[in-house]
């Protein structure tokens, strides 16, 4: 095994590296690793490979459109590098436990912020690195060596998604102070990420406009932007190995890299030692002020169901993260509901039915999210078991909250509903509450108390995941049906409700309250 | 008021060794009583029991001489709870904890606000009290649990180490609250691994080591019982923690 020598940049990102090696592995990473290997090894096999041997032996001719098309694909890339890196740099300012101790050690700031960088740089570089390789590798040993040159181009990407990640979250350090730079930077990371999914959805969103935007698309690649001699050919140029766009593409990324940790070290030092302060309080409120809640007089009552709700719904609205995270698993099925909803020449029975259907479903997905929060991330389990409000009205609470800003959000849809059809106006009402609350009560069974940040993973629940997403394809296969035919939608929502029976045995696992 | 605040009998609880064997505690009411114990001895996990986080494996449980098995909503009443670390929310202000702590309890609205305000006036809160605790210290945290621990005027209020992280100003606070709630007819049990505090502050104590009750009294009592007259808790607890490890 290689020793660095103690404090130096190798050193320290060895140590970096190892730390997130034994994090990304858990306490399952061998089987973890084993199922990803074996993953990769079907796809190589039966997708890859097959693909790289058809291409072997045959000149590949950099076409404008397939210029334009890898172009899109690298942007596509950079994107969600971007996303990745600007929540990561956001975080780094606020991981107090290590980067204290670092920061008081004699290593300059440069060299910590050096490593978080790379740090930063290398899960996504990694991630997509192992995407391409089962079609890169047989690709180049068939006969396309210079393909290889797209890790060079993943790593001047990730390099340009860093420099640029760490810029912005600095930026907004500067700009809005620390605490609104965690809810923004978090915020810009997501919206990132999911513009590159509804860019590729705007068919779906807009499918009158679709043949004509393609068009104009097609048309604009074909003009001489992306001919051979074009600066917008080039990145392109460089994922098929062209020497020189590849050394220039490495060479500005690198520059880009090493500028910002160079430029920025001192202040990063500077940043992260004011972020982790605004975590603590006391550094806080000395140093930049105190934060106001705006918060409405106490209305104190002698009700605990008004309490607990009234206290649900004050966590989720002050947690803009969370909430972003919620509505962005939402905005995830709008091209979905669209595609199914605004189909041209669709009859208004189809549509009410598919309408319904879709309905149905969001309020299954909203209803098991919310649900999640108030049940299993409560904040204070403790205090809700040591007071005297019994342990089914406390959950009845809890439902209640989660639920109610459900039937909020789709009523106006619901009242749509009805003014196309009565009939599907009085079915959507009843399968979007079936919906909410066997997402509810499922998140009542499976209750499993977790920290608010393990959200995206739902305290790693996979059973209520599942269990929602198929709870919510069987009602809303019922409203649908129910419309359309209505003898047929006693077949899913008998498999429903025997879902439900079924979680309902499974479930009701030991409870703090 | 007579009869005792917590009367633990035969208490039991086993993870994967023993924690708690055996253990059998009456505290009086208007007691201040202090649970002493090395690391690991099971005073935490005695107190979570009595206040109804976990389940004996044997034993009963009683608060004010409500039996913690048949009624715990009725035991829990009677009761707060304040841990090591507090149990907050840090979105909410002071002001909305205490008043979330003040629905769970159902105490009338007005009796409430009227209480709300008098707590956190004395943890010098009120001008912070519209502040989200997520900008506090632990100190801060520590007096909005407590403030939320008081609202409901409990018999019986029991703390797992509740100076740890206040400063001077704020741990007299804290002990100043304890002794005029005593005075007032309250009950306290409080767990410390600060002895001076102890010695200063309690009415009886008990040593717990091994999940077993080792030593019970006043001051004078155990000083008599370890052949330790003159010397200070210190000195007691170390020979009553040796005498049990040799």
């Amino acid at each position: 095994m290689i020793r660095f020598p103690p404090g130096s940049l190798p050193w320290l990102l060895s140590h970096e590296m190892t730390l997130s090696w034994r994090t990304a592995m858990g306490k399952r990473g061998a089987v973890r690793t084993a199922i990803v290997l074996f993953g990769f090894a079907l796809v190589a096999f039966f997708g890859c490979i097959p693909i790289a041997l058809s291409l072997a032996r045959r000149t590949v001719t950099l076409t404008p459109v397939l210029t334009a098309g890898l172009d899109v694909a690298l942007l596509v890339v950079f994107t969600l590098m971007l996303s990745q890196t600007l929540s990561g740099a956001v975080l780094a300012f606020y991981t107090r436990g290590d980067l204290d101790l670092l920061l008081s050690s004699p290593l300059s700031g440069r060299k910590v912020l050096a490593v978080r960088a790379i740090g930063l740089a290398l899960t996504p570089f990694l991630v997509y690195a192992a995407l391409v390789t089962p079609f890169l590798i047989p690709a180049a040993a068939t006969g396309h060596p210079a393909w290889l040159s797209a890790y060079i181009v993943l790593a001047a990407l990730v390099m340009l998604a860093t420099a640029a990640g760490v810029s912005l979250a600095m930026a907004l350090f500067a700009a809005i102070g620390p605490r609104a730079t965690r809810t923004v930077g978090q915020l810009l990371a997501a919206v990132v990420g999911a513009s590159v999914y509804l860019t590729f959805q705007a068919r779906n969103l807009f499918p009158d406009r679709g043949a004509g935007t393609l068009r104009r698309l097609m048309a604009f690649a074909n003009a001489d932007r992306f001919g051979p001699g074009a600066p917008l050919a080039w990145p392109a140029r460089a994922l098929v190995g062209e020497p020189l766009p590849l050394l220039i593409t490495a060479a500005v990324a690198g520059l880009a890299f090493f500028a910002v940790v160079a430029g920025l070290g001192r202040r990063f030092i500077a940043d992260a030692g004011v972020g982790s302060g605004a975590e603590a309080g006391p550094a806080f409120g000395a140093g930049l002020g105190r934060r106001r809640s705006n918060a409405a007089p106490a209305r104190f009552s002698s009700s605990p169901f008004n309490a607990i709700v009234r206290k649900e719904w004050r966590l989720l609205l002050r947690d803009p993260t969370l909430l972003s995270q919620v509505l962005l698993r939402l905005l995830y099925l709008l091209p979905i509901g669209f595609a199914l909803f605004r189909h041209p020449g669709l009859s208004i029975a189809m549509a009410a039915a598919r309408g319904a259907g879709v309905l149905t479903f969001f309020a299954s997905q909203l209803a098991g999210s919310l649900a999640w929060i108030a049940i299993s991330a409560e904040d204070a389990p403790e205090l809700m078991a040591c007071s005297p409000i019994a342990p089914g009205a406390a959950r009845r609470a809890k439902l209640v909250a989660a639920l109610l800003p459900v039937a909020v959000m789709v009523a106006p849809v619901l009242v749509g509903l009805a003014w196309l059809s009565l009939w599907a106006g009085l079915v959507g009402t009843v399968s979007v509450g079936l919906s909410a609350i066997s997402a509810g009560l499922l998140n009542l069974w499976f209750e499993k108390p977790t920290p608010r940040s393990a959200f995206r993973r739902r305290g790693g629940s996979v059973v209520v995941s599942l269990g929602e997403l198929a709870l919510g394809v069987c009602w809303a296969l019922a409203a649908a049906l129910a419309i359309l035919a209505p003898i047929w939608a006693l077949l899913p929502a008998a498999l429903g409700l025997g879902l439900l029976a079924l979680f309902r045995l499974i479930g009701d696992p030991e409870r703090l309250y | 008021m007579g009869g005792y605040a917590l009367e633990v009998t035969g208490l039991r609880k086993v993870f994967t060794k023993i924690a708690v064997n055996d253990l059998t505690l009456r505290v009086r009411s208007g007691e201040l009583y202090m649970l002493l114990g090395p690391n690991g001895a099971g005073k935490t996990t005695t107190l979570r029991m009595a206040v109804g986080l976990l389940t004996p494996d044997a034993g009963d449980i009683a608060v004010c001489g409500v039996d913690m098995k048949t009624d715990p909503q009725g035991a829990k009443r009677l009761m707060a709870w304040a841990p090591d670390e507090p149990l907050i929310y840090d979105k909410l202000t002071a002001m909305e904890y205490v008043e979330f702590v003040a629905g769970l309890w159902t105490l009338p609205a007005a009796a409430a606000r009227r209480e709300a305000e008098a707590l956190l006036r004395g943890f010098d809160l009120w001008d912070r009290r519209n502040d989200r605790c997520e900008g506090f210290s632990r100190g801060m945290k520590q007096k909005v649990a407590l403030a939320g621990a008081l609202i409901h005027d409990p018999q019986l209020l029991i703390l797992d180490e509740p100076l740890t992280g206040l400063d001077a100003g704020a741990a007299r606070q804290v002990k100043d609250m304890l002794q005029a709630r005593t005075k007032r007819g309250a009950t306290v049990i409080l767990t410390t691994h600060i002895l001076e505090v102890a010695e200063r502050l309690a009415d009886r104590i008990g040593v717990i080591q091994a999940g077993q009750l080792v030593a019970e009294g006043t001051m004078d009592d155990l000083r008599t019982q370890f052949g330790a007259e003159g010397r200070t808790l210190e000195d007691v607890f170390l020979r009553i923690v040796g005498a049990e490890v040799a």
